[in-house]
């Protein structure tokens, strides 16, 4: 579900009419919900916007990204008015003071938006704000808050209404002017539609069509999260399942399941490939040990050299076997290779 | 390439202000107080330097010449940095930069007379004790990218010409040597640029010029007598890593003859814990995530020892095979791990 949060009714108008929104029950807020989104009409400022987004998000689980629509004053040339401009980055100026807190939407933009607690702006002021953004809003800030505290994406449609750079004397930003407030909600719809349309293109593993392998969830999460790794290296899966002869490895005669193991061993290997080769050196170095059932614990990291044997002895067969595996092991060989002389 | 350019009032009518301002004619310029009260009080994401990027001019307030960390230059004399601006042009995906400022803003300070000072009074200190100091400039930037721009070459080629005992290192990526090649070389201006083999630059060094054309800039240079250094920093390991790094040493030194070679260090890539945070929020899906690099005993995020002194030790080798003194190269890398490599 989204959450579509606007200032005003005005603004929100085509929406409520054309979008079957019903009214839910709200003690202090007006909040609507259609079939995929709520809509709230929060009231004007950075402290209504800000109790009315992180109320509705607390109270609805369901939402998975925000949006804001509303009016938005031009602090320079870069945007037109009655345009509809998409907001990069939201900043923040309250009593005066710059927060440093930035919010950054999931955008294409390159505008930035700052929210202003105050209302009134003229010229003087519009150029103190404008090193920092390019339009001014005043509520927008506060719903990239409360989105950002749910972890949740938040997009920002801005409708252009005034251009208070250019005003002399003081004027009030943002203002829904009355006759005009049917056509920049209709405006504003229109853009909406147009976000909603996209399709959203999911991506899956080409991995899903060989039947001859079966997944746990465990082993499909970390065969997505090496194959995601790995597409930093090579160009495409395919090229990366052809490497690791994912064509023998389903026709080994074991069971599905063990035949993933050995395919995200594979993996693990093209990914680490200088530590798959000191790993396999240091188990032939230690070899001895393991023989003689001793259990070997190398340092954290292999940061230093140290590392800890531990057995158990019934008898005292096992006992010598034991200090004939240490007296075998070569302990210079373990330790050039802990000191980077590895065959590679 | 900047949208605003915001100039200090004391500087709106300097000279050198000027001449930067008028290469930027499509840039807005607005005058302000202080650089402080924009650069750094808002935070500004950092991709944002590759849409619309904004360039400050003013006075670097505070000290001016630092010292350097020890693992910064060639071991066994002091190493300083002076700072004559924030922020770089290019876009390298391993850069600390991206978790050090709030912005991604270009500064550049113009009060270069006052850096150029303090300079002379640390020479000065050093001299008294019999140490050559080394000055590094562009501890915060590439110390070329801008210079035909920026013009403050001269005014350090002047100074260091009359400090002998004292050197310069000019480290860049950039092959902007245009403003380089107008001085008279000088043995204690040392440029040295950072090379890597060419797709590791493709991939990693974004926005900054190729391997081909760093080694022409290195070839020009060094024919026109100019004392030449390389940095091999970062080393970022792929299976192919030796015969990459065997490579680039065979086209180095078909553009640098290996005794003009005046140093050559080497350094494995790491991260501080906070820098590593913002390349996987900035390059998710950078090959530098899926290498083989582990939190290491100090919470920096590097390669396994094992693996970072093989890594050296392997370009050490290719670096002796292609007959460049065993004196030149220096490996840098954590006290432990020199104790190792030597014993
Ligand atoms: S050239 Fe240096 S300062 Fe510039 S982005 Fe690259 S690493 Fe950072």
């Amino acid at each position: 579900m989204r959450l579509l949060v606007f200032a005003h009714r005005a603004e929100a108008q085509t929406f409520l009419k054309q979008a079957n929104y019903r009214s839910l029950e709200s003690k202090s807020y007006p909040i609507y919900k259609n079939a995929d989104s709520y809509l709230i009409i929060s009231g004007e400022g950075i402290f209504n916007a800000l109790e009315c987004t992180i109320a509705t998000l607390s109270k609805f689980e369901d939402i998975s990204v925000v949006y804001n629509f509303g009016v938005a004053g031009a602090l320079d040339d870069q945007s037109e008015i009655d345009s509809i401009v998409e907001v990069r980055t939201c900043y923040a100026i309250i009593n005066e003071v710059v927060e440093f807190k930035s919010f950054t939407a999931s955008s294409k933009s390159k505008l930035d938006c700052i929210t202003s607690s105050s209302r009134a702006l003229d010229k003087e002021k519009a150029s103190k704000l404008s090193p920092f953004a390019n339009i001014v809003d005043r509520e927008l800030w506060a719903i990239a808050k409360a989105s950002s505290n749910f972890s949740l994406d938040f997009r920002a449609f801005k409708l252009i209404s005034d251009e208070p750079y250019k005003e002399e004397s003081k004027a009030s930003i943002c203002e829904v002017i009355k006759d005009k407030a049917e056509y920049y909600s209709d405006k504003l719809y229109k853009e909406y539609l147009n976000i909603i349309d996209q399709p959203i293109v999911e991506s899956k593993f080409v991995i899903e069509e060989y039947k001859d392998l079966y997944f746990t969830i465990s082993q499909y999460r970390s065969y997505s999260t090496l194959m995601t790794q790995l597409l930093t290296k090579y160009d495409s899966e395919e090229d990366i399942l052809k490497l690791v002869e994912v064509d023998k490895i389903i026709t080994l005669d074991i069971l599905p399941k063990q035949r993933t193991s050995i395919l995200l061993e594979k993996l693990r290997e093209i990914l680490t490939p200088f530590n798959s080769k000191l790993q396999s050196q240091l188990d032939q170095v230690l070899s001895p040990l393991h023989e003689a059932r001793v259990k070997t614990t190398l340092s954290k990291n292999l940061e230093i050299d140290q590392f800890k044997i531990s057995a158990t002895i019934q008898n005292e067969v096992e006992l010598k076997k034991i200090a004939r595996a240490l007296t075998n092991l070569d302990y210079q060989a373990y330790r050039s290779l802990m000191r980077g002389n590895v065959d590679v | 390439m900047f949208d605003k350019i915001f100039v200090e009032k004391s500087y709106e009518t300097n000279a050198r202000a000027l001449s930067i301002i008028n290469r930027f004619p499509k840039a807005k310029v607005s005058v302000i107080d202080k650089i402080e009260d924009i650069f750094n009080r808002v935070k500004k994401p950092y991709l944002q330097k590759n849409e619309s990027l904004n360039l400050f001019l003013g006075e670097k307030k505070g000290q001016l010449v630092k010292e350097a960390p020890d693992a910064y230059g060639l071991s066994g004399e002091p190493h300083y940095y002076f700072i004559h601006a924030y922020n770089c042009i290019y876009e390298c995906n391993y850069c600390y930069l991206q978790g050090y400022f709030n912005s991604p803003d270009i500064v550049l300070f113009l009060n270069h007379r006052d850096i150029c000072n303090e300079i002379e009074s640390v020479t000065e200190e050093c001299s008294k004790k019999g140490l050559t100091p080394w000055f590094h400039a562009g501890e915060f930037s590439d110390s070329l990218a801008l210079t035909h721009i920026t013009g403050e070459l001269e005014i350090y080629h002047e100074l260091f010409s009359r400090l002998p005992e004292a050197k310069l290192e000019l480290r860049t990526k950039s092959a902007n040597i245009k403003a380089l090649l107008e001085l008279t070389p000088k043995k204690n201006i040392i440029t040295t640029f950072s090379l890597s083999p060419a797709d590791k630059i493709k991939k990693n060094d974004l926005q900054t010029p190729s391997l081909r054309a760093r080694l022409n800039a290195i070839r020009k240079l060094a024919d026109a007598g100019h004392p030449i250094g390389i940095h091999f920093d970062p080393v970022v390991y792929d299976e192919n890593f030796k015969e990459k790094y065997t490579q680039l040493v065979e086209e180095l030194f078909e553009s640098l003859p290996v005794d003009k070679l005046e140093y050559i260090s080497v350094g494995v890539v790491r991260f501080t814990k906070d820098v590593f945070h913002q390349v996987k929020k900035n390059y998710p899906s950078s090959e530098l995530l899926s290498s083989e690099l582990i939190k290491s005993f100090d919470g920096k995020i590097r390669y396994n020892r094992p693996m970072r002194l093989w890594i050296l030790s392997t370009i050490r080798e290719v670096l002796l095979n292609a007959n460049v003194d065993k004196e030149k190269i220096y490996l840098c890398m954590e006290e432990d791990d020199e104790l190792v490599i030597d014993s």
